[in-house]
């Protein structure tokens, strides 16, 4: 009986920390609410938030939608619009005219980093029934104009 | 024969008039009209005063609920070596949301 007990106790800790390392998947250390009108976001690597960004817009940025050239800019003047003016946390988005498709970027974190600042941010793409989202970094330097990207 | 001429003169000076926008567009378009001889002596001179706003597009907007202001805002993006600036349309939505106005782009 004793043996049984000892054996409950063990299965009660393994779970109990199962479910702490899971937990620890959920966002943490983010400026901002993030629940609401889009899906959580994937956090990044901790690492990466002081790594130099190389690359400016790319097609990544869509993605692996196929957008119509429209949509396109729109999600990008979204994304710009969001690094260059909005706070954290408040979504910016576009909506096409055309069909069933739209997109929501927003802010997570905004930090300094020697000579600049980045923010991490997260976009979201509907199309149709199909969504998807990410998150990447986006860094300024001061003495260059434009924003590099991590992804 | 006396020759007239006038001149009209307009300064702006910018109102506050309450209501949804704590800062309207309203403008007191200031008109001077002077009526002179030939040796250029006034003989006549009158201040007209007038209020004009051009709020209608923005109080739509609010007054339908979709948003309470919009802004032009430009960013600069670096292409094939060289950097330009690009515009569009943003509005502040009455949900607290930004959104992106299709079909406003365009580049310096």
């Amino acid at each position: 009986m004793k043996l049984f007990k000892v054996i409950i106790v063990l299965i009660s800790l393994l779970t109990a920390s199962a479910y702490a390392a899971d937990s620890s998947k959920e966002p943490k250390e983010i400026d901002v609410d993030i629940k609401g009108a889009m899906p959580l976001p994937n956090l990044l690597n901790d690492d990466l938030v002081y790594n130099i960004m190389r690359f400016g817009w790319r097609h990544t940025q869509y993605l692996r939608f196929k957008l119509k050239k429209d949509e396109k800019q729109l999600h990008k003047s979204a994304v710009y619009f969001m690094l260059e003016n909005a706070p954290n946390g408040k979504i910016v988005s576009w909506y096409s005219k055309e069909r069933l498709a739209n997109g929501k970027v927003r802010v997570i974190q905004s930090y300094p980093v020697s000579g600049g600042h980045c923010r991490t941010y997260q976009s979201y793409i509907k199309i149709r029934n199909k969504e998807k989202h990410m998150t990447n970094i986006a860094c300024k330097e001061d003495w260059m104009p434009g924003w590099r990207f991590y992804k | 024969m006396l020759s007239l001429g006038i001149a009209i003169f307009t300064l702006g000076t910018k109102a506050e008039a309450g209501g949804p926008w704590s800062d309207q567009y309203c403008d007191v378009e200031t008109t001077t009209i002077r009526v002179v001889d030939s040796q250029g002596t006034v003989i006549e001179e009158k201040t007209e005063e007038k209020v004009t706003c051009n709020d209608g597009a923005k109080d739509f907007l609010h007054g339908m609920g979709i948003a309470d202001s919009c802004q032009i805002f430009t960013w600069m993006m670096p292409l094939e070596g060289t950097v330009i600036r690009q515009r569009d349309i943003a509005c502040h939505k009455m949900n607290g949301e930004y959104e992106i106005v299709q079909g406003y782009h365009s580049i310096d």
